[in-house]
């Protein structure tokens, strides 16, 4: 049996530990594993809002893609095909559990900038940048959340996150921007709701 | 020079340095106030956004997964052999039987056959049984091998 450690855990061939997985190498696909949940915890924690849940959807995920790997056809980089099925399997929860995936923190009054004025807009932006967009990325929709994180997060690009979504380049970009958007009126809202 | 406001995806491209500075945009907002703030706001966003702490699982998501795939391994153990000796036992039963009724019965059922005849037939059957057994163990095996790495690793 493999130690973990005969493994690079950041630099290893993709073909080689498809191969030694399938093969039946534990320490290959606990490599995999290791190397691939920071994206798909990304995704899990953004998607799913009960906290309870995001273990057996996690669980679920890897159990698919041992599956499933055998079909990995290396069309695309092995952790954006594992990024897929994280997306796919959190979208499968919400819509049997219901849960809005569009836009549910729609803003309807449109605080312009010249609700800003001098010292209080800068307080804004950099006083607790952080917790404050935090606090507002948590109001957004999943969808929105988890293509935010992706983007500027994660650092992928928009064909990275069209494979990973199954949407078009054309309607990630525009998502992304409307999630932006949505952000920026929020974090004005919650400063307006604060200043008051 | 633009004179109504650009939109707000033009805006955050311009705040995202996606398109170039030396635009009309960079002239309108030179006079417009209200869109430079936007800019700025938008640009706050994108300086902020990267440094969002990162979630990690609570639990040690390998072990679990690994263990997990361990469970789901065939019912036929590693170590019963016995299956398969008894189906050997039947299928040697069952050809030595054919053997021995295609003997008395052969000659009757062709006209010209042999002891010799006969013995090819059965032998070409037993051969063609062997080589299909010998398949089926071997691939069973290799998956409970397989299986077996995993479970060994979980427990």
């Amino acid at each position: 049996m493999q130690s973990v450690n005969q493994i690079p855990a950041n630099n290893y061939d993709e073909r080689s530990i498809v191969k030694d997985i399938l093969s039946g190498s534990e320490a290959a696909f606990r490599t995999l594993i290791r190397n691939t949940e920071g994206l798909v915890a990304q995704i899990v924690y953004r998607m799913i809002p009960v906290a309870e849940d995001r273990k057996d959807i996690a669980q679920d995920i890897y159990l698919k893609v041992f599956k499933n790997l055998e079909g990995f056809s290396f069309n695309s980089r092995l952790s954006t095909w594992i990024a897929r099925i994280a997306y796919n399997t959190c979208l499968n929860y919400l819509e049997k559990n219901r849960i809005m995936t569009e836009d549910s923190q729609r803003i309807d009054a449109d605080v312009g900038a010249d609700f800003f004025s001098g010292k209080a807009e800068e307080q804004l932006f950099t006083k607790d940048r952080i917790k404050i967009l935090q606090a507002a990325m948590e109001k957004l929709s999943p969808i929105y959340k988890t293509l935010i994180t992706l983007y500027h997060n994660e650092g992928l690009n928009y064909q990275q996150i069209s494979e990973i979504t199954g949407l078009p380049n054309g309607t990630v970009k525009s998502y992304l921007f409307r999630a932006r958007q949505t952000l920026r009126k929020l974090i004005l809202q919650t400063y307006q709701k604060d200043a008051l | 020079m633009i004179t109504a406001h650009p939109t707000d995806m033009i805006l955050q491209e311009y705040a995202a340095a996606y398109i170039d500075k030396r635009t009309d945009v960079a002239e309108h907002l030179h006079h417009c106030t209200a869109c430079r703030i936007k800019v700025s706001q938008y640009r706050s966003l994108f300086e902020t956004l990267p440094g969002l702490k990162k979630p990690a699982f609570d639990f040690n998501l390998a072990d679990t997964v690994i263990r997990q795939v361990a469970e789901q391994r065939p019912t036929v153990s590693n170590n019963d052999s016995s299956y398969y000796s008894i189906l050997l036992i039947a299928c040697t039963c069952g050809i030595g039987l054919f053997s021995f009724l295609l003997y008395k019965t052969g000659p009757i059922l062709f006209a010209e056959g042999t002891l010799l005849t006969t013995v090819a037939i059965a032998t070409a059957g037993l051969l063609l049984l062997s080589v299909l057994a010998t398949e089926m163990i071997k691939k069973h095996y290799a998956q409970i091998k397989t299986l077996d790495q995993f479970s060994h690793a979980a427990t």
